[in-house]
């Protein structure tokens, strides 16, 4: 037997207090993994969304705060066409459309109207199932895949939305959030949801023939109109990754309390088994243990809780993180190795934090006053 | 030739009680010879175990010195002590202290967990048991184990290093006086077959009686030291 075996088998010594120390523990690293997890695949599926867009470049009007409140002149599209630089011009109308409360997942959708030339904009394997309709279709929609599961649609089922009932032609699936809450529509059925008059677009979304040259578009259409502006999606993700880092800090700040409380359940526990066993730690040094081996074996027992405790927390915060996405599909949940081990470290220097008193007072106890329990 | 395994000299003790000072011994100087089996008796508050707590290197005198096997304990850091208290003593106390989650056999290994290489310990903890005639009880947890059995189990706890000398405190204090007697009985051949140096601090006249060396200690001074012979 050596100290840490020792130390083990003194957690089983009040087997109750040991549970309630590890579930302490436990629960708070629960919290800190799950809210991770949620946060990673949240930033996944952000910045992933924005990155399949990489590339592109969208014309917008100047200010405006997304793509569904920005209105563009049509003709911008005749002075884009005399640019050399520019492969692909995609005229979209941007449509946030309530969708019936019947199913499952979000009250509020974006309908983006496309024209055929999305087909060039977007990947070569962006349709999952069926296949892309034609501009001049009308009633005709390529859905999300989640969106699809959560509402229970296939290609070939009709999805009514306000007073336009959409036939589904394709399935298309990202693995980015868009596939929970985007839908593709002809360009003029959009036109007619928002009754926008002919000549009205929300954006122009523009592929360049090399990209090398989105900083010659750029400069091209800000200077030329002076009304618009033009966005990167590499700007967008920027911007959502310091939003995303700063909710990070939250959750880590928000968790590390839960875990705090579950540390000073370990000081509370580790300090009553240690008055409680002040006479046998008196023994202890009588026989000729040092400090340093009392405070060790103390040390190593708030350790195995932390361990223990941090170990079961992980678990459970995958479990709870994998019971929210179920219950919220449009919510991605992403396991990463570095939040596993950053929560896991996280418990485990603040168990041994916990136990740094505990050990240090069971270290100093004078042989002779522990053993009569003073 | 005998050799001294102890020595006190002028030792004095005192304790702060509240305001007053307590004077728990006064100027007490002694010397044990190796292979002793001695009592030091004396009524309660009398500093009888201050006195074995000072010879046994678990506290410090406010003056004077204690020398352990030519070593001067007051002269030893703290930090240091723990090197005599693992080498050269073994201490057995009115109470048992075997931990309740362990095995007797791994109660009287806890002496040498901190230690490296501790499996060589084991067949020495098998020999002591065997000494005490508790062979059969070494994989029983303490609470299946009698009171004097436990007693028996605490003496193989602090004779596992192989001390020079076992401090007793009291260790008939918690046992009836027929196991009170087997204990001491057991001690005596321990000292004879071992060689080690006993001495205990106590109450019990039995124990006394069965002693080479009576000290009785009154008001933290020697009023008598008699050597008896059988």
């Amino acid at each position: 037997m050596n100290v840490v075996t020792f130390s083990f088998k003194n957690l089983k010594r009040r087997k109750m207090r040991t549970s309630l120390a590890i579930l302490g523990i436990a629960l708070g690293v629960m919290l800190i993994t799950s809210l991770l997890f949620i946060m990673d695949g949240l930033e996944s599926s952000i910045t992933g969304s924005l990155e399949l867009l990489s590339g592109n470049l969208i014309v917008q009007e100047k200010g405006a705060v997304d793509q569904a409140r920005s209105m563009v002149n049509a003709s911008l599209i005749k002075a884009l066409q005399s640019n050399k630089d520019i492969k692909v011009i995609s005229p979209e109308i941007y449509v946030v459309a309530r969708v019936p409360e019947d199913g499952a997942g979000p009250r509020f959708i974006t309908l983006i109207g496309v024209t055929n030339a999305y087909r060039k904009i977007v990947s070569s394997d962006y349709i999952k199932i069926g296949t892309f309709f034609n501009e001049t279709d009308s009633g005709k929609m390529v859905i999300g895949s989640k969106l699809a599961k959560q509402r229970s649609l296939e290609v070939g089922d009709a999805f009514p939305i306000d007073s336009v009932t959409f036939d589904i032609t394709g399935i298309f699936e990202t693995n980015t959030l868009a596939d929970a809450i985007i839908a593709l529509i002809p360009l003029e059925d959009a036109r007619a949801l928002r009754s926008w008059p002919e000549d009205a677009l929300s954006v122009i979304e523009v592929k360049p023939v090399n990209p090398d040259k989105a900083d010659e578009i750029r400069a091209y259409v800000e200077s030329n109109f002076k009304d618009y502006e033009v966005v990167f999606p590499e700007d967008l993700v920027k911007e959502a990754t310091e939003i995303l880092n700063t909710l990070r800090d939250t959750v880590w700040l928000v968790s590390a309390i839960a875990v705090i409380i579950g540390g000073i359940g370990i000081a509370n526990a580790m300090l009553m088994s240690v008055m409680e066993r002040t006479p046998e730690i008196g023994l202890l040094k009588a026989t000729g243990w040092r400090n340093i081996d009392v405070g060790y074996s103390v040390l190593i027992e708030a350790l195995g809780i932390g361990v223990i405790g941090g170990l079961i927390g992980l678990l459970l915060g995958m479990v709870a993180a994998q019971t929210a996405q179920n219950i919220i599909p449009a919510l991605t949940v992403r396991l990463t190795l570095t939040t596993i081990i950053q929560s896991l470290i996280f418990g485990i220097i603040l168990s041994l934090g916990s136990g740094v008193y505990p050990a240090v007072k069971a270290a100093r106890l004078s042989p002779i006053k522990a053993i009569r329990g003073e | 030739m005998v050799k001294e395994i102890i020595r006190a000299e002028n030792l004095t003790k005192n304790y702060k009680l509240g305001e007053s000072i307590v004077h728990a011994l006064r100027g007490v100087s002694l010397s044990i010879n190796a292979g002793e089996f001695l009592s030091i008796i004396g009524p309660s508050g009398s500093g009888k175990t201050t006195l074995l707590n000072l010879l046994g290197a678990l506290d410090l005198p406010t003056s004077g010195k204690v020398f352990l096997d030519g070593v001067d304990l007051t002269q030893v850091p703290e930090r240091k002590l723990y090197e005599v208290r693992r080498n050269k003593i073994g201490f057995v106390f009115q109470h048992f202290y075997l931990i309740p989650t362990l095995t007797t056999l791994e109660n009287v290994l806890v002496p040498v967990i901190p230690i490296k290489n501790n499996s060589r310990f084991k067949d020495r903890a098998k020999e002591l048991f065997s000494l005490v005639g508790l062979e059969e009880r070494m994989n029983h947890k303490p609470n299946q184990l009698s009171g004097g059995e436990q007693q028996r189990v605490a003496i193989c706890r602090a004779l596992i290093n192989n001390p020079e000398v076992l401090f007793c405190d009291e260790i008939t204090g918690e046992l009836d006086s027929a196991t009170g007697e087997k204990i001491v009985s057991l001690l005596k051949e321990i000292n004879q077959k071992e060689g080690v140096t006993i001495v205990f601090v106590t109450h019990d006249p039995m124990v006394s009686s069965k002693s080479n060396r009576i000290i009785t200690l009154i008001d933290g001074k020697i009023t008598s030291d008699k050597t008896v012979k059988f």
